[in-house]
């Protein structure tokens, strides 16, 4: 009974580490890097994102990732929900290939996180200027979302051990 | 049944199993019902949906601390500099140095904002029946290149979409989305903002645009132009109020250079904004005008 009692702490502990973890990274992507004068989008959310989805069970990692994808909903310009909606497709296809096909570590977040970023700049960049002015396009790509995927790519491996250690995964 | 077709029927069963699981299920629920959330942010009035206001309800706070916070960092960041700078030279006169040029940040930052308070009262005395909520920058968004922000206003306030937002005599943007707390911002520089302008001394009326390319630069577009238009560089572009979403006389910025385009046979000037986005921190947002 106690120790059921000392489990149920445990996990209501790793939320709450969760959450703050969570908003804290959200904070560093919205309000920090933009004061740093950086002139391009650093996609923190998203590696982080997958790190934690990758050490969660499915249907947590879903809803974890509607979230995460809210709060990238609030800070970017593309329709509403429309990231709540990858998000939570991305953690979901995530969690189930770590379960089934790939093993939980550093290198497969590692992949994912580029795929999941690639594939979110390709939606930031069809959103944001297909409707816009088309013919610099490529200038938009080179000068906007090549930095952004690359920083963002650099800044990845960082998330896994720090996402399995808040969700409580040796590492 | 053969060994081999008995295998591959147990693992069909398995995968359909699998397919129509509970997690499965769960997975095709929230979709749908994010894609609902999708649907319903699209038509309502404020763009945004049940879900994401809920969020921005609890962090707009948050966002709003944590922007304080970086403001603090960047003045530490600012006397760090001056520091390594200065102690090459005199030790002793850094600390003093470091306190003029901080009170000199402040003093130009309230000056700033007086000037921008003095001509937003100048505005308020030539039209009394505008409604104003004075709004603070709590983060920028980093996901476009049009300098899209948000501000510590929203539906509670009084502020609704296509509100403009004024800085002083200026405009800055419009209001795109509006939750509870807080609102997002586009800049001038966003295509969706469409601004019909002219140029003061001349009264040549034309057209704001936006052009990828020229945003990263830092400039606006201004189209409409004709090879006989007398608009010179260093003209003043202003609203023209013609379509009534924006008040008259509000200055967009400065004629930087005109170009004629041989190979399109068009004349087009380049703006430089009057006011960068970037720097914003207090903004006004003009509530009822649109109403």
């Amino acid at each position: 009974m106690k120790k059921q009692y000392i489990i149920k702490i445990k996990i209501a502990l790793s939320v709450i580490l969760l959450i703050l973890y969570t908003v804290f990274v959200f904070l560093i992507e919205d309000i920090f890097l933009p004061s740093l004068g950086l002139k391009m989008p650093v996609y923190l959310l998203i590696p982080m994102t997958i790190s934690v989805a990758m050490n969660l069970e499915t249907i947590p990692a879903l809803f974890y990732g509607i979230f995460t994808g809210i709060m990238f909903d609030i800070i970017s310009t593309s329709p509403d929900g429309i990231y709540a909606l990858i998000f939570a497709l991305s953690s979901f296809i995530c969690s189930e290939l770590t379960k089934n096909i790939f093993r939980n570590s550093r290198n497969v977040a590692f992949f994912f996180s580029v795929i999941f970023t690639f594939i979110i700049c390709l939606i930031s960049f069809i959103t944001n200027f297909i409707s816009g002015d088309s013919s610099s396009a490529h200038i938009i790509l080179k000068g906007f979302y090549l930095p952004a995927l690359i920083v963002t790519t650099l800044v990845s491996p960082i998330f896994y051990p720090v996402s399995a250690k808040i969700i409580g995964i040796k590492k | 049944m053969p060994a081999e077709k008995h295998t591959e029927y147990y693992s069909v069963i398995l995968m359909k199993k699998k397919f129509y699981g509970k997690k499965y299920k769960v997975l095709l629920i929230i979709t749908l019902f994010l894609l609902l959330g999708i649907f319903t942010a699209s038509v309502t009035e404020n763009s945004v949906s049940p879900l994401s206001t809920a969020v921005s309800f609890i962090l707009s706070p948050i966002q709003k601390a944590a922007t304080g916070i970086a403001d603090k960092l960047a003045d530490t960041k600012m006397y760090f500099t001056s520091a390594s700078k200065y102690k090459e030279q005199i030790d002793a006169l850094t600390n003093e140095l470091n306190d003029y040029k901080s009170r000199l940040v402040e003093f130009e930052k309230n000056k700033k904002k007086m000037e921008a308070y003095k001509e937003f009262l100048e505005i308020k005395e030539q039209n009394p029946d505008y409604t104003f909520v004075s709004a603070t920058v709590i983060s920028r968004n980093s996901d476009d290149i049009y300098g899209t922000f948000t501000i510590d206003m929203g539906r509670g306030d009084g502020v609704s979409v296509s509100d403009p937002v004024i800085y002083g005599e200026t405009l800055v943007g419009i209001v795109s989305e509006v939750f509870e707390n807080s609102a997002t911002v586009y800049t001038l520089f966003n295509p969706n903002v469409n601004v019909s302008v002219y140029e003061v001394l001349t009264r040549f009326d034309c057209i704001l645009e936006s052009d990828n390319l020229l945003t990263m630069q830092g400039y606006l577009k201004l189209t409409g132009l004709s090879g006989s238009s007398s608009i010179e560089e260093g003209g003043i572009i202003a609203t023209s109020g013609v379509g009534g979403k924006y008040p008259p006389d509000l200055i967009i910025g400065t004629v930087s250079e005109i170009i004629e385009d041989e190979a399109s046979n068009t004349v087009y000037a380049l703006i430089t904004p009057e006011i960068n986005s970037d720097e914003l921190r207090d903004v006004f947002v003009l509530t009822g005008f649109n109403k």
